[in-house]
């Protein structure tokens, strides 16, 4: 690998940490921005450049996630749930460490993932039809009693509010509009990533602006906190439920990094020796989604380089990278130009290494940002997301929508109903639809399609066995 | 008569699912659609909603649960919603003003709403702030903020 690679590597991974970590600026975007950049570079050099984009940005997210309650990125919503708790009980070094070394973990594991195993998994990928693809929808949503703070009908209210943000748009199937009221800024739906810092970040000013407290860190906590062995020890459960997990969502097209860190953070609560810490700042509650998340950014390049087939809007992007230099994924790329795999291979390992060393440097310096005084801290924050929210279509329109979901954020805090099955709701609300209807245009409207794709029977089977555990657990065991 | 969280939250899904369902109602009907619909899935949603509401509500009366510790006074809600007012200003003030005015603008008003101490510092560290942010955007990231009256920028 050649210096030019490895300074790509480290550019991508620095600008991917920056626009991970700006709410609004999403992976695709951090990529999409570098893109026009790439036409003059070598092919190597730009694909690497794009992928460490991708691997800093998914990293990026969690850091605001962990210290001001705000998911930079989809994927990154799973974590606010024990991170910010962490941060709240001036621990924030301590869950930034975790996150960073869990994301290390799930980084490289993906990538022995991805170059060992990339034609044996591409099979998974060509396995799912939409049956099977509305069955995994149904999956990821069985794991809304775990996210549900113990009460499930709560839990359900929230995300039958998700799901119905997620029908505002344009119909999949039969293109008619749905709960515009004549707006056009609606008709593409609405963003999830707006409803997540509508509910979390906005929310989270309104309540702090009317207590009049302020849990400040102390000096002793603001430095960042890498895991020591005994703490390994504790986190290599999760980290291994986080990299299992992730392997399976990320050659799976469409899954994706944020159903695979909601999976993985129910799992590890399932099976940890101390499930009554999730939700009230467990280490393992970081470690899982983060190892998840970081996973799928080099799983998910497995149908794109074995099939061509993006999985995600970030691989469509590096898509677009690799069609720019006329290289075309799929099977014939690993015969016709080896060498851009091999630079890529080796660019996604650095881009690792860099992860950690980049966040060793600016992680610290972070940490003492957020435990500025109190008045300049939310007017920061606020002015941080309404740039951010502005910046993704250049749309006053969405700040509205953001101070609006802010509002029903403030709402449901007061009414006691989680915000995470909200978000599971809205992220995989169009999934679930879309494959069910078009499940059934194939079958001619025959139900039976579900139980017929073996697939399809093995998730729907799993979800029920979850969901009816949560039922058991919430009716008969109270 | 003092009703529960619960009780109220049950009330609101069950009055949400209804104008949702209204709403499910009136999409229009496409020649292209399928069996189930363009508001099949919608009709299903607002019918989870409604019973969720109804079984919460339900149980909160038939089991009532202690009374919260942390619920906020009355107060608390208005200085939530004079923040809010606050953001709202800024959204209408940036299309006239422009961005770099209006987010100065919105630092020094949520920073001294806040509890801060209205000064040098805070008009300084509002300016700093603002230009920063400008700098971001509009420089290092592309984005076209607005520029309101100030269009030489």
């Amino acid at each position: 690998m050649d210096l030019s690679t490895l300074a790509a590597a480290l550019g991508g991974v620095i600008w991917g940490i920056f626009g991970g970590a700006l709410p609004g600026i999403s992976p695709s975007i951090a990529m999409a921005l570098l893109l026009p950049f790439t036409y003059g570079m070598d092919p190597v050099v730009a694909i690497v450049l794009l992928a460490s984009v991708y691997v800093g940005a998914e990293y990026g997210g969690s850091i605001p996630a962990i210290l001001i309650r705000t998911p930079g990125t989809n994927s990154a919503a799973a974590t606010t749930l024990d991170g910010y708790e962490l941060a709240r009980q001036g621990r924030a070094g301590e869950a930034l460490g975790i996150s960073l070394m869990s994301g290390l973990v799930g980084g490289l594991f993906g990538l022995a993932v991805l170059v060992l195993a990339t034609e044996p998994l591409a099979a998974v990928a060509l396995a799912f039809t939409p049956p099977a693809y509305f069955a995994l929808g149904i999956l990821g949503l069985s794991v809304i009693a775990s996210l549900s703070g113990g009460s499930l009908l709560k839990g359900l209210i929230g995300a039958f509010l998700g799901l119905m943000v997620a029908t505002v748009g344009t119909d999949p199937v039969s293109g008619v509009t749905r709960f515009t009221f004549g707006s056009p800024e609606l008709l593409g739906g609405i963003r999830p990533i707006l409803i997540m810092v509508g509910l979390f970040a906005v929310a989270e000013m309104l309540e702090q602006i009317s207590l009049p407290g302020w849990d400040k860190a102390s000096a002793r906590d603001t430095r960042l906190k890498l895991p020591n062995l005994a703490m390994w020890k504790r986190l290599w459960k999760p980290q291994a439920i986080g990299c299992g997990i992730g392997t399976f969502e990320g050659v799976t097209p469409g899954a994706g990094g944020t159903v695979a860190a909601f999976m993985a953070y129910n799992e590890a609560r399932r099976w940890s020796a101390h499930p009554e810490e999730f939700g009230k700042g467990s280490v393992e509650g970081v470690a899982a989604p983060e190892s998840a998340n970081n996973v799928v950014t080099a799983t998910a390049l497995v149908p794109l380089l074995s099939l061509g087939i993006p999985g995600s809007n970030s691989a469509a992007i590096l898509l677009g990278g690799f069609l720019i230099h006329g290289l075309v994924p799929g099977p014939m790329l690993f015969q016709k130009a080896p060498e851009v795999v091999e630079g890529l291979y080796w660019g996604l390992l650095a881009a690792n290494v860099f992860m950690v060393l980049v966040g060793l440097v600016i992680l610290t310096p972070c940490i003492w940002l957020v435990n500025r005084p109190k008045p300049y801290l939310i007017a920061f924050i606020l002015a941080l997301v309404c740039s951010g929210v502005f910046a993704i279509e250049q749309s006053l329109f969405d700040v509205g929508l953001v101070l609006g979901f802010g509002v029903v954020g403030y709402g449901m805090r007061r009414l006691g109903v989680p915000v995470l099955p909200v978000v599971l709701g809205v992220v995989l609300g169009f999934l679930v639809e879309s494959s069910y209807r078009r499940s059934l245009v194939l079958s001619n409207g025959e139900h039976s399609v579900f139980l017929e794709d073996p697939v399809s029977l093995g998730l729907l089977l799993a979800a029920l066995l979850m969901t009816a555990y949560s039922f058991y657990r919430e009716f008969w065991k109270k | 008569m003092n009703l529960s969280r619960d009780t109220v939250l049950g009330v609101v899904a069950v009055a949400v699912a209804g104008i949702y369902w209204q709403q499910a109602t009136t999409i229009p009907q496409s020649l292209l659609s399928d069996a189930v619909g363009a508001d099949g899935v919608p009709r299903m949603i607002a019918l989870g909603m409604g019973l969720s509401g109804v079984l919460l509500a339900g149980r909160s009366v038939l089991r009532p649960a202690a009374a919260h510790d942390d619920d906020l006074p009355m107060s608390a809600h208005i200085r939530a919603a004079g923040l809010m007012g606050i953001l709202v200003a800024y959204l209408l003030a940036v299309p006239v003003a422009g961005y770099v005015l209006s987010v100065a603008g919105l630092i020094a008003a949520v920073a001294v709403y806040a509890g801060g101490r209205f000064g040098v510092v805070l008009v300084a560290t509002a300016a700093i702030g603002a230009v920063a942010f400008w700098l971001m955007f509009k420089l290092l990231l592309g984005v076209p903020m607005p520029t309101g009256f100030l269009t030489w920028i």
